[in-house]
């Protein structure tokens, strides 16, 4: 006979994605860029804003600047490591806000349903109407430039699709058996979403939110392409872009790389959450 | 807090549950499904009440109306003598004293939730310590036949369906309930798994001293177990009476006709009255008089005019039929 303890929800979960070897390798590509940001000072041959007139648009492979120069003479390398910081930063944090803000609205709408789930729906189809692109360009706009409006433009975009997402879930796991027993245990609301609820719904929440992050990462470099978003001198990928684009035909390369580190870095946080979501799921 | 069984108060001779013209209408006008449409009974102390019928035929509401999970159309439930609901006895108290088990053994646990967890959900929500909690679990899963400390931490996902079943079972002992309303609790069970888990309710009800609600679809089953079998049919009570008397005497032709339509192993015992024909029950076209009258064998021209009144045949037996009749004792 075995006393053992059996695995846990969650040991299952790590198990199934040490085997999966395409979101590890995207793990480890992620987890090396946060570690190259946050050690940007150490790491950054450069500054990233000291620029230099004669050394302009040096091609990749120059003595001292291995991934070039940009128009201004600046450190590509530097350029990019601290750019990540920010289009991180831009791209990520409008996630985790409209996770929790859309998370707990759709919560409360799938499990208490009736007017108030009726009002928080139909204000979030209200949203749901604009293409996403156009909504939060419209909402940038009308705020103004700045990092902070982009973030929270950003926010507004994602807070109804995961609104909507999060009510589902809810709605479908509030009519299982258990959730009704819990109720005819005579368990409050409160108590029920706490203990029978959320464990079952954060997870499939948590794996859209995070496939929303490259989204997110387009998104945001695409408000500061248009200049919605950070101002230069500030290095972010999306605003590096657009300032690279005069270069387009001297240093195609050099001009590529912040949108090959946008691509590489949405990937990614993509397929992280497609074994997130496959690793989630017991049935695997 | 020790959370002890709730005694009796109105004496041997009151039901302990009275159902009275309970009803259930799904949906806005237009397609309304009579779900449950004027159903009255009562749970005797101590008995089990069988309820049987066709899938769709409104078991299962009557079961959650019952438990309050959803609100009636219209009627009202009485516990022990005492009203359920605002005036009367508290739903949550009532609550305590009713507990259910499902169908589904595995949608009915958490999936994230141990063993111990989820038999343990209700004590805590009502105010049971932890330590006392853990010893009543232990209790529980020994009651049941599940090895505590084989159990208690498992996850759901690792247990069979008759492992899952006896853990609901004991989930819904965990608040020493006086009735427990089990809807199909084996009909997703194997044969041999399925007389174990029935095995274990006879002597759980004689151990804890419960009464019980029994919904299936299986007249065997049924039979079995039952101390009187309510016999359903679109929404409403087309027969009720003892389990030896109506299996022996059924009165309604669609009580005969669903005796009829079981498997017999007894060559002796050939079908001589016709099984069901005609279209399954639809409750949201409900047919004009008797509900039965366009697939019954022994259809007159009244039965589609009017609605039949439950005739006594004896007692205790009851139908619902123009042609029942009362027996003189
Ligand atoms: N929430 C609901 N909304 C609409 N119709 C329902 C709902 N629940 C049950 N019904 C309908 O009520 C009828 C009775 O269902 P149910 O009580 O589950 O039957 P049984 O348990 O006897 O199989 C069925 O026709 C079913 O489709
Ligand atoms: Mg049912």
């Amino acid at each position: 006979m075995s006393t053992t303890r059996p695995e846990g929800y969650w040991s299952g979960v790590f198990k199934r994605l040490k085997r999966d070897k395409l979101t590890l390798i995207c793990s480890g590509i992620l987890l090396l860029m946060l570690i190259v940001m946050i050690a940007a000072p150490l790491i950054a041959p450069h500054s990233p804003y000291q620029g230099s007139m004669i050394r302009r648009l040096k091609p990749i492979g120059f003595p001292g600047y291995p991934l070039g120069t940009d128009e201004l003479g600046r450190d590509m390398i530097a350029r990019l490591i601290y750019g990540g910081r920010l289009s991180w930063t831009l791209g990520i944090s409008p996630v985790v806000i409209a996770f929790t803000i859309g998370g707990m609205l759709g919560i409360i709408a799938g499990y208490a349903g009736g007017w108030l789930g009726m009002l928080i729906m139909r204000v979030t189809d209200i949203f749901y109407a604009f293409p996403s692109v156009l909504l939060a360009v419209a909402i940038s706009g009308a705020l103004g430039a700045g990092i902070f409006n982009a973030v929270l433009a950003l926010t507004l975009v994602f807070i109804p699709p995961i609104i909507r997402v999060a009510e589902s879930v809810t709605t479908s796991v509030r009519v299982l058996d258990y959730v009704e027993s819990a109720r005819a245990s005579g368990a409050g609301a409160f108590t029920i979403v706490r203990v029978h609820v959320l464990p079952n719904v954060l997870g499939p929440i948590f794996v859209y939110a995070t496939n929303l992050i490259s989204v997110s990462m387009i998104l945001a470099s695409g408000l500061s392409f248009l200049g919605l978003g950070t101002k230069p001198p500030e290095p972010e990928w999306g605003l590096m872009l657009n300032t690279l684009r005069t270069a387009i035909y001297n240093q195609p390369l050099i001009a590529m790389l912040p949108g090959v580190c946008i691509f590489i870095t949405s990937i990614c946080f993509n397929m992280v959450s497609d074994g997130l979501r496959s690793a989630m799921d017991v049935r695997n | 807090m020790t959370l002890a069984p709730i005694p009796d108060r109105g004496g041997p001779a009151q039901p302990l549950l009275l159902v009275k013209d309970l009803s259930k209408h799904f949906g806005k006008s237009g397609s309304v499904v009579r779900a449950v449409d004027g159903v009255s009974f009562a749970i005797r102390k101590g008995e089990t009440l069988g309820i049987v019928g066709e899938s769709g035929c409104g078991k299962s509401t009557t079961s959650r109306l019952i438990m309050g999970l959803i609100d009636p159309t219209a009627g009202e439930v009485i516990f022990d003598g005492e009203h359920v609901g605002p005036g009367g006895l508290s739903v949550a108290e009532f609550r305590r004293q009713v507990q259910m088990v499902f169908q589904d053994s595995y949608a009915s646990l958490n999936p994230r939730l141990t063993i111990s967890e989820s038999i343990g959900f209700a004590p805590r929500v009502h105010g049971l310590s932890r330590e006392a909690t853990n010893a009543r679990v232990r209790d529980l899963l020994a009651a049941v036949g599940l090895e505590p400390d084989q159990f208690a931490q498992r996850y759901p996902h690792e247990l069979s369906g008759g492992q899952r079943q006896r853990v609901n079972i004991a989930r819904a002992l965990a608040l020493r309930p006086r009735l427990i309303i089990l809807d199909e609790p084996v009909s997703a069970l194997d044969k041999s798994v399925e007389a174990q888990v029935l095995n274990l309710l006879v002597d759980l009800k004689a151990e804890f001293g419960l009464s019980y609600l029994f919904i299936s679809h299986d007249l065997n089953v049924v039979q079995y177990i039952s101390d009187r079998v309510l016999v359903m049919y679109l929404g409403r009570v087309a027969e009720i009476g003892p389990v030896d008397d109506l299996y022996a005497h059924p009165s309604h032709p669609y009580t005969r006709a669903l005796l009829a339509s079981r498997p017999s192993m007894d060559p002796d015992h050939r079908r001589t009255t016709p099984p069901l024909t005609g279209d399954p029950p639809n409750p949201v076209n409900v047919p004009s008089g008797c509900r039965f009258h366009p697939r019954c064998a022994q259809v007159m021209p009244k039965c589609s005019a009017a609605e039949p009144e439950m005739v006594k045949i004896n007692a205790d037996h009851q139908a619902a039929c123009f042609l029942a009749e009362t027996v003189p004792a």
